[in-house]
């Protein structure tokens, strides 16, 4: 394999490890809902 | 020449296309228009270069990339994007200095990290482009160094920012803005909760700061009340904000957070609480039912029948009401809910007596509520039982000898200082001592020395007016039980 073949690989790997990450951080933090309505009496 | 200019405005072509779909999240379909910019600009540039030779096109090219590579893929891709969802996430694990980053869709992560790695490419292929367009020699290693060296101080910039420092108030005064309705249906709530903040204010003895309360009247539209919270937090430099219904807590959670000042919100939308400088505290809907169900087993009841009004915050009570009665096993004999407009409620009353209920279930907002109450007294109903709702009503004799839940009142003397200091106010109970208390959060923070929205992110239990509050550590709300009261000699009394 050649160096550019293994600098592609990495790279690669390096953006999906980043995309990865960022979707296990967003399933752990969902956002909350823009239709929250008041819980409590008038509030 | 050809093959570095091909590569360079295929990484631009590339990246800018990440950069409309990441803005299209924030924009709109504007951000089609600043894709077109983004990569008609670049092309035309490139295009006059390659027929003209022309230095102007080519550094026209180059500000182009500077832009995309500056602005979009550092700026935004970099600090805005991978910074504050990978660092931030992992400094807020590891220190409440440090506070959890408001994360979006994925969609919108994720463009904005292709963002950034779109730029690296774009930066790197114009290196190689120019390098070309001298004659000069390429060095990739060089470049990737000087690269990471960027990054690495731009990480390193990001960890010094991130942290919320202690620092203390200007002149020694600490502005703190209350900000809830001063007209409008939440007028007299608002006027109360004021009031409640004063006098909290004029408890203070001996403090090392003294304390200004900025008020602001955020109306009734949303939109006005934003430029109004706005303007405070800016021209008034507050250093916190207590608050009140979820409806300006929802306008005032992200100013605060872009403030990083801290916000207290007596509002039971819960998602305003984020743990990092929005914290909400009143007793939650779930709270409720659960106690007023142990009421009514311990009372003997055994059918409940339900007459409320159809309004959101009605409806968490009584969903959550239901909840707890089927989990006790305990019947709905009725259940009928009216709308606003109803002024008879004589037939529905009917209805309901013939299913042979043990208590009445009665919700609504003023002025039905006392129009419900006025007719059940009539048709000789007296075993009335609520959530918080009497407490509110402008008739509680109406409600003589009914009970319900609402928030604890630990300091009793409280609502009779306050009734004695502001007669004719409303003393919301589940409003009121949350008010106070807000207030005196913040002023721990600054009496101790200590970062406001950092003492409260580690505060999880505070003995209060209305008793304990309890927060589970990285959690935006504070917890309180509810307590059971009566309506007793026309006013409302905690029933133990």
């Amino acid at each position: 394999m050649t160096r550019r073949a293994h600098s592609w690989i990495t790279i690669s790997l390096l953006i999906a490890a980043l995309l990865g990450g960022a979707y296990l951080i967003v399933e752990r933090n969902p956002a909350p809902s823009e239709a929250d309505a008041p819980s409590g009496f008038m509030h | 020449m050809h093959t570095a200019a091909r590569r360079s405005l295929s990484s631009v072509a590339l990246t800018a296309v990440f950069i409309t779909i990441n803005h299209l999240y924030s924009l709109g379909p504007t951000a089609l228009i600043l894709g077109a910019v983004l990569l008609l600009l670049p092309t035309a540039f490139l295009l006059w270069f390659r027929n003209t030779k022309s230095e102007i096109a080519f550094a026209g090219y180059l500000l182009m990339n500077l832009w995309i590579v500056a602005g979009f893929g550092l700026a935004k891709g970099f600090w805005g994007d991978l910074l504050r969802l990978f660092a931030g996430t992992g400094l807020a694990a590891l220190s409440t200095s440090f506070p959890k980053p408001v994360v979006g869709s994925y969609g919108f992560e994720a463009s904005g990290l292709l963002m950034f790695i779109g730029s690296l490419f774009v930066a790197y292929t114009a290196y190689v482009l120019i390098q070309t367009q001298r004659a000069a020699q390429v060095a990739p290693a060089r470049s990737v160094g000087t690269m990471a060296a960027v990054l690495a101080v731009l990480a390193a910039a990001f960890v010094w920012t991130d942290k919320d420092h202690w620092s203390a108030p200007v002149d020694g005064i600490v502005r703190i803005g209350v900000i809830v309705p001063r007209s409008g249906p939440y007028a007299i709530l608002g006027g109360s909760f004021l009031k409640a903040v004063e006098m909290a204010k004029e408890d203070l003895h001996s403090t090392r700061y003294r304390y200004e309360l900025v008020t602001v009247d955020v109306g009734t539209d949303p939109r006005a009340a934003r430029a109004a919270i706005q303007r405070a937090i800016r021209e008034d430099r507050l250093d916190g904000i207590v608050g009140g219904i979820s409806l300006f807590g929802q306008v005032t959670k992200p100013l605060a957070s872009a403030a990083r000042i801290p916000h207290t919100c007596v509002c039971t939308v819960t998602s305003i609480g984020d743990g990092a400088y929005n914290f909400t505290n009143i007793p939650t809907p779930e709270a409720e039912a659960t106690l007023w169900v142990r009421e009514a087993q311990r009372r003997g009841i055994k059918r409940v029948a339900l007459l409320s009004q159809n309004y959101p915050s009605i409806h968490n009570h009584v969903r959550a009401l239901k909840a707890e009665v089927a989990r006790a096993a305990l019947p709905i004999s009725y259940e009928q809910e009216f709308g606003d407009t109803v002024t008879d409620f004589r037939s529905l009353i009917s209805a309901a007596r013939a299913s042979q209920p043990d208590v009445y279930y009665v919700e609504a907002l003023s002025p039905q509520l006392d129009v419900l109450a006025r007719q059940l007294s009539e048709a000789g109903i007296h075993n009335i039982a609520s959530v918080v709702a009497p407490s509110l009503s402008q008739h509680p004799e109406l409600f003589e000898g009914a009970w319900y839940t609402d928030s604890d009142l630990r300091d009793f003397g409280f609502k009779t200082r306050f009734e004695r200091k502001y007669p004719g106010m409303q003393f919301a109970t589940h409003m009121m001592p949350y008010a106070y208390d807000d207030f005196n959060l913040i002023v721990q923070a600054f009496e101790r020395g200590q970062n406001p929205a950092v003492y409260l992110r580690n505060l999880t239990r505070y003995e209060g007016t209305a008793g304990p509050i309890t927060r589970a550590p990285g959690s935006g709300n504070f917890q309180s039980a509810p307590a059971v009261w009566t309506i007793r000699n026309g006013k409302p009394a905690l029933y133990n």
